[in-house]
């Protein structure tokens, strides 16, 4: 017999198809609104996402929700549905850009988060840098499943240190471990911080310079008289011998 | 004759000069943090069999036709390929899903990565 919740979901597919097929015909401003309030609910719990892990608080979760609609707004405007990709999996980076972008151009106490934003993306494009030397180094051809795999570590890596310079050290004396505390994750980060003092010289005063002052690749490159591609290089290089750092450190702890 | 050796000089000079640096930080009491779990403590060599099977089984029990497969198929990549690396400890942290979600934003926010990542995840 079939599954009445398998059923609810291939006429729900079905009927989305048939709105978004409509759409890409002539555009009608009432199957615009229906597609639109279909997605209201996605870009309203990205907004709140988005809202309960907010830096500043001065901000309205109203305004969150705004820019989701407008993010939700340009998303079905944009879609493409012959192209095959889910709409959610497109609305979703619309919408967390829409927000970011509102959030980067907010005030004067968005010039921070402006900074953070900046830094993230220069971040991004040197992790997308393909290191072929590196890779030539390592004497194997990557395949696929692989490269992907030590990209996301990379990007974790690149997360993890993100504002560990205000990551405070604990007063082992006074300080009681909470059941709820993100233990693992911060025992992980400060191992990462003290490790960045094994990499080579370059690679520790980029990392250094990067993730604990805040300082962009420019003003880096400007720091050691090289180009900014170069720290952009350099700073990748970082990330990919501090994964390196990691597995000696974890296999001389079990040696000890 | 000797076997042929896979190991580049250069790396194994860096991984050298990395290893010695470790030990001097711990020496000083300057290398803190480390895992609890044993597993994030193994050698790295081999992962990648292991972690394909571990793919193979968490994604292949995934429904990708349903609206939220996608998301749910990388955030089951980046878990797998995040507990492999830094061990199962991770699990049991609160935050791990903030983490999850933002890796995974990451590598589906690059048209070319996303494409990348989705061809990786229908092969499995």
């Amino acid at each position: 017999m079939e599954d009445p919740a398998c059923a609810d979901e291939a006429t729900e597919d079905a009927e989305e198809t048939a709105l978004w097929k409509r759409f890409s015909e002539d555009a009608a401003a009432d199957v615009r609104d229906k597609l639109i309030e279909r997605y209201l609910p996605l870009s309203r719990l990205i907004a709140a996402s988005l809202y309960a892990r907010r830096v500043a608080h001065d901000a309205e979760f109203a305004d969150y929700m705004q820019c989701a609609t407008l993010g939700l707004i340009e998303a079905v405007d944009k879609f493409e549905w012959r192209r095959g990709v889910r709409f959610n999996t497109f609305a979703t980076y619309r919408i967390r850009g829409a927000i970011q972008n509102y959030i980067a151009n907010f005030s004067e106490r968005r010039e921070q988060l402006g900074l953070l934003h900046r830094l993230k993306k220069e971040r991004a494009e040197s992790i997308k840098l393909g290191d072929e030397a590196l890779k030539r180094a390592r004497g194997t051809r990557t395949y696929p499943l692989r490269e992907i795999a030590d990209m996301t570590v990379i990007w974790t890596l690149s997360y993890l240190l993100e504002g560990s310079g205000m990551l405070a050290p604990r007063d082992n004396a006074h300080y009681i471990e909470q059941f709820y505390d993100s233990l693992e994750l911060r025992r992980l980060k400060e191992r990462l911080v003290s490790l960045v003092d094994a990499l080579p010289d370059q690679e520790r005063r980029v990392i250094k310079y990067h993730y604990f002052q805040n300082l962009q690749f420019i003003e880096i490159a400007n720091i050691f008289g090289v180009t900014k591609g170069r720290i952009s290089q350099i700073h990748r290089r970082g990330l990919l011998l501090l994964r390196e750092a990691h597995a000696i450190a974890g296999s001389l702890d079990i040696k000890l | 004759m000797d076997p042929i050796s896979n190991v580049n000089p250069i790396l194994d000079a860096i991984r050298r000069e990395l290893a010695e640096n470790i030990e001097r930080l711990r020496k000083s009491g300057r290398l803190t943090g480390g895992s609890s779990s044993t597993r994030a403590q193994q050698p790295a060599a081999g992962r990648a069999e292991g972690l394909e099977s571990i793919l193979r089984r968490k994604i292949g029990a995934i429904d990708r036709r349903s609206p939220e497969g996608t998301a749910r198929a990388t955030r089951a990549f980046v878990e797998a390929v995040l507990i492999a690396e830094f061990g199962d400890a991770l699990l049991a942290d609160p935050g791990l899903g903030d983490l999850l979600g933002e890796v995974s934003a990451c590598l589906r926010g690059d048209p070319q990565l996303c494409e990348q990542l989705d061809g990786v995840l229908a092969a499995l």
